[in-house]
């Protein structure tokens, strides 16, 4: 039986290249717009494994984005490639029905180890290399050092998912490696909070996460409960470490802007949890709430149970299914001197606003709570 | 502003809307000044360098239409241009134009019997004289040259209240 | 001699036992309405005034609409704070931040009542209209003048009446009869004046639809658009009808210009590039393709909009490629399209739809086109560069014609998909 790309990455000696054959490439109107530009005709046997979904910048919020959308539905018709849009976030849609248990998903993305809960492996190439593959050539990997993580405990108080990614994604350790987390804690870690707890992995420096079927012996264990409520500083530059901080120390912050939403926080578990603290309040006056959607599924289901009234009713603004303010130059963007308490992925200067603009990285639980008091603050 | 004023005629078309005196999405800039440079951008980008205050324009019919954006008259005035005549102005143009201290005159009869680059004289509520033609033009009613006269609205009210707080600063001595 | 319904509203408001179009008068506006891209200017503007404190903070509003979600970080934020200083520092106790259009939120929350004056910092101001409201656009100077003192000048205006008598035929809706409107008076047809719309079939339709014609009718340059008081209206306010019947035009009222339309004769009409004049019928304009679909907008994001968008797209996805975005007008719309299920319908339909705002009408936050694309709106201008680059085009038309034409990529004749 054919090996598939993790087999092949592990049983290869740590730093020989590794011929790989992706499962899917996801081309998004992100990291990955320019690709037409760059590769106007692919390898027609490769054709099937491509899919473009825009969900960056959804509507369009900026001539380049219109631009850049265009390009890539011209691009998407000329190849017959398969093409989503208004629909949510490319990984999150992918992981619906997609992507199966030890599949090869290939994009230019930060964040496509979170398709690693599922047991897919998510890599990130540069355009250079994606499109060398998508005109036929071939698409290498050095062999990396795998990290088992046997994962332990429970959550400490307040605590979630995201904050143990926020706090890790800071550490040193990672460098180079493929994590491979294995959860062995008692009450079994769901499937949105194992994405949750991979998806910051290549802003660590590693290669990629994910939880594979087999257990292993571990490396290094990691007990859930001693990661207390933490958000990561803002940062100056998108290569800027990520630096956590425990809430405590951070009480007081004010915050002007919050949004729930993204990879980490607008599936239907987090937005229950953050409306489930909204509830029957109001945010702060003159602070603004944005609500993204990871899905069209999660947004219907968010329906379905009340909460998008919940938001409503609390002063909120819900936004349709993408990408929402994580990254991005017009959706509930922020200005000078202002600070928002993003659950996003990015925490640099400009990420969400002006240069001078700053976002503090957090959970959608500490989110809420920041949007009803208008501070960062651990209860 | 005078009674009588001369300046130099820059010529446009019917229907030039607010999107193209100014379009939105300088709207964000911080003043009038900044927004000048681009004023008529659409339509005719060499204008705003080559404007010199006191330059008139002469429109077709509508001048001012689409959004009520107070930045077109507003913009047009930081250029130096404080009179327009127009076969017809759009009517929220009108009033801002207006409330901005620019004199606004409507008549059909001058926009064909002048160029681009002509010198136009203004006699206010009297007549035009262009190319030695003389076009007579309507009478502004008083509480509006008030308002023009004194800059605009901003200056009128100002003046008002710090009438009104002198007085009040009187008051309180006296008690 | 009788009077317009301009001339009963402004004699009431002014006390004045007569007045005829060309006098000059002082108002009293009942409310005041500034939105959140005058805000930082209607505050400089009452402090250069000089003026500390408003005539009376009740008769004001802030909506903060067209820059939510905020879109351009070096100034929607600060417009935004603007508008809670405006609030604070004044003592304008109304405020409403994202919670849908101002224009749609004015007569939802009964700030823009029947036979009142209402002014605000908008052009489409005259949409309150629908409601029996005269309702003027006016600049942030002049809002600030009118805050602080109270008063307003206007120029009484002359009328246009207007009648449509007679049944709509099947997929030709209130934004068909503006579009013949404005192709026949032009963009400038009806500047300074009352358009006032009478006839059955003006009686026939509902408060959305009227105020979609009101909203609209300023893109022919009026001043104001009024529609008679009726039993619709004061069940809309909640008001008993004797205190509003008295809006209506006097049979012997002068009109400067009469115009007749015949219902049955009507048929779906689109604004083409680039011109809210440029109106064609859809059988000169149909088979265009598009890249984009607008639903949503001041002038047609109601809920009885949204009905006819689901009843179209119900069961059904939008063309390979095309972009559909569906923005409700108000939160308290919004919430209706969920209970009713055509949020449900839009987004199974393929539609992204948006929190409620202005959206993609003014350009500002979303949904910009890029060279050479075209965008079917079902919103009221489509001004070079309005939704996109300078090389973008914009068709105007109904929200029926604009989902028929959602599901086909082309602009698609509505009736042939409403005749079930």
């Amino acid at each position: 039986m054919q090996q598939n790309a993790l087999q092949q990455l592990l049983q290869a000696p740590a730093g020989t290249p590794v011929t790989l054959s992706p499962d899917w490439c996801l081309i998004n109107d992100g990291p990955s717009g320019d690709l037409p530009a760059m590769a106007p005709e692919l390898d027609p046997a490769r054709r099937a494994k491509v899919v473009v979904i825009l969900d960056h910048d959804i509507p369009a919020g900026s001539f380049q984005s219109a631009f850049r959308q265009k390009s890539l539905i011209d691009f998407s018709r000329a190849n017959s490639l398969e093409f989503i849009q208004s629909a949510g976030i490319g990984y999150q849609l992918l992981m619906q029905g997609r992507l199966k248990d030890g599949d090869l998903l290939v994009t230019c993305g930060q964040h496509a180890a979170q398709v690693g809960a599922i047991g897919a492996l998510g890599l990130c190439f540069p355009p250079e290399e994606l499109v060398r593959w998508l005109r036929g050539g071939e698409l290498t990997l050095p062999a990396p050092l795998p990290l088992h993580i046997r994962l332990e405990g429970d959550f400490a108080p307040g605590a979630t998912a995201y904050d143990i990614a926020l706090a890790c994604a800071g550490k040193k350790g990672a460098e180079g490696r493929l994590l491979l987390l294995h959860d062995h804690t008692a009450r079994g870690l769901t499937l949105s909070e194992k994405q949750t707890l991979c998806l910051l992995a290549q802003q660590a420096g590693a290669v990629s996460a994910l939880f594979p079927e087999e257990d292993a012996p571990a490396n290094i264990t990691l007990r859930l409960e001693d990661y207390p409520p933490c958000a990561v500083l803002p940062g100056s530059l998108p290569e800027s470490q990520m630096e956590a901080q425990p809430l405590t120390a951070l009480s007081g912050v004010r915050v002007d802007a919050c949004f729930i939403g993204g990879c980490s926080s607008g599936r239907i578990e987090e937005l229950r949890e953050a409306a489930e603290i909204l509830r029957g309040h109001h945010i702060r006056r003159e602070l603004r709430l944005l609500i993204g959607f990871a899905s069209n599924a999660d947004y219907l289901q968010a329906m379905e149970e009340g909460l998008i009234d919940v938001f409503l009713d609390c002063g909120a603004q819900v936004t349709n299914p993408g990408c929402a303010s994580c990254l991005t130059t017009s959706i509930g963007v922020i200005g000078d001197g202002e600070v928002m308490a993003s659950t996003g992925c990015f925490h640099y200067s400009g990420c969400c606003g002006t240069p001078a603009s700053r976002v503090y990285l957090v959970s959608a639980r500490t989110a809420a709570k920041a949007a009803l008091s208008g501070y960062l603050y651990q209860s | 502003m005078d009674a009588v004023f001369s300046g130099r005629i820059w010529k446009l078309p019917d229907d030039v809307d607010t999107d193209t005196i100014i379009p939105g999405r300088y709207g964000v800039l911080p003043s009038a000044e900044e927004m000048s440079r681009h004023c008529l951008e659409p339509l005719r980008p060499e204008l705003a360098a080559a404007a010199r205050p006191g330059d008139i324009f002469v429109a077709g019919k509508n001048f001012g239409c689409g959004s009520s954006r107070e930045f077109a008259p507003a913009c047009i005035a930081a250029l130096g241009v404080r009179c327009i005549v127009a076969k017809s102005f759009a009517r929220i143009f009108y009033r801002n134009g207006i409330n901005n201290g620019m004199l606004l005159i409507e008549t059909d009869d001058l926009y064909d019997r002048c160029e681009e680059g002509d010198l136009l004289t203004v006699e206010v509520n009297r007549c035009l004289k262009v190319n030695g033609q003389v076009i007579p033009i309507r009478q502004i009613p008083d509480n509006l040259f008030e308002i023009i006269k004194a800059g605009g609205l901003v200056p009128r009210y100002r003046a008002l209240n710090e009438a009104a707080e002198a007085a009040e600063a009187i008051q309180k001595e006296v008690h | 001699m009788g009077y317009t319904m301009a001339e009963k509203i402004l004699m009431k408001n002014t006390g004045l036992s007569h007045l005829a179009p060309g006098d000059l008068i002082m108002t009293r506006p009942d409310m005041c309405m500034v939105h959140d891209i005058y805000t930082p200017f209607v505050v400089q503007k009452l402090d250069e005034m000089k003026f500390r404190r408003l005539a009376d903070p009740e008769k004001a509003v802030i909506f903060l609409d067209h820059l939510c979600p905020t879109n351009q970080a070096t100034g929607d934020p600060r417009h935004y704070h603007k508008g809670h200083e405006l609030s604070d520092r004044f003592g304008i106790r109304k405020l409403h931040a994202g919670e849908g259009i101002s224009h749609t939120l004015m007569h939802e929350y009964r700030y823009a009542l029947p036979g009142t004056v209402v002014v605000a910092t908008d052009s489409h101001t005259p949409t309150y209209g629908g409601g029996g409201c005269f309702c003027t656009g006016i600049g942030y100077t002049e809002m600030a003048a009118t805050l602080g003192s109270g008063e307003m000048w206007m120029k009484v205006p002359e009328a246009i009446r207007i009648t449509v008598e007679g049944e709509l035929p099947a997929g030709v809706y209130a934004k068909d009869i503006v579009l013949q409107v404005l192709k026949d008076l032009r963009s400038d047809g009806g500047t300074y004046k009352s358009l006032e719309y009478v006839g059955s079939t003006i009686d026939a339709l509902d408060m959305s639809g009227r105020y979609t014609i009101a909203n609209m009718s300023l893109e022919a340059g009026c001043k104001t658009a009024l529609f008679a008081a009726d039993q619709k209206t004061a069940d809309y306010f909640d008001l008993p009808l004797e205190e509003i019947a008295w809006i209506h035009p006097d049979p012997d009222a002068h009109y400067v210009r009469e115009l007749h339309y015949r219902a049955e004769e009507l048929v779906p009409y689109l604004s083409c590039p680039q011109g809210v004049d440029n109106v064609h019928s859809i059988e000169e304009v149909q088979g265009t393709p598009l890249n984009e679909v607008y639903i949503g907008s001041c002038t047609n994001g109601s809920l009885e909009d949204m009905a006819v968008a689901a009843r179209i797209l119900q069961g059904h996805h939008v063309a390979p490629y095309l972009k559909l975005i569906i923005i409700p007008a108000s939160i308290g719309i919004y919430r209706q399209c969920m209970r009713f299920g055509y949020i449900r319908t839009f987004v199974e339909a393929g539609a992204m739809v948006a929190h409620p705002c202005c959206g993609l009408c003014c350009g500002q936050p979303y949904g910009l086109m890029s060279d050479g694309e075209v965008v079917l709106g079902t919103n009221n201008r489509n001004f070079i560069g309005r939704m996109g680059t300078t090389k973008s085009l914009i068709y105007l038309s109904s929200p029926a014609t604009a989902a028929a034409s959602a599901l086909t990529g082309v602009i698609t004749d509505p009736r042939t998909m409403t005749a079930d």
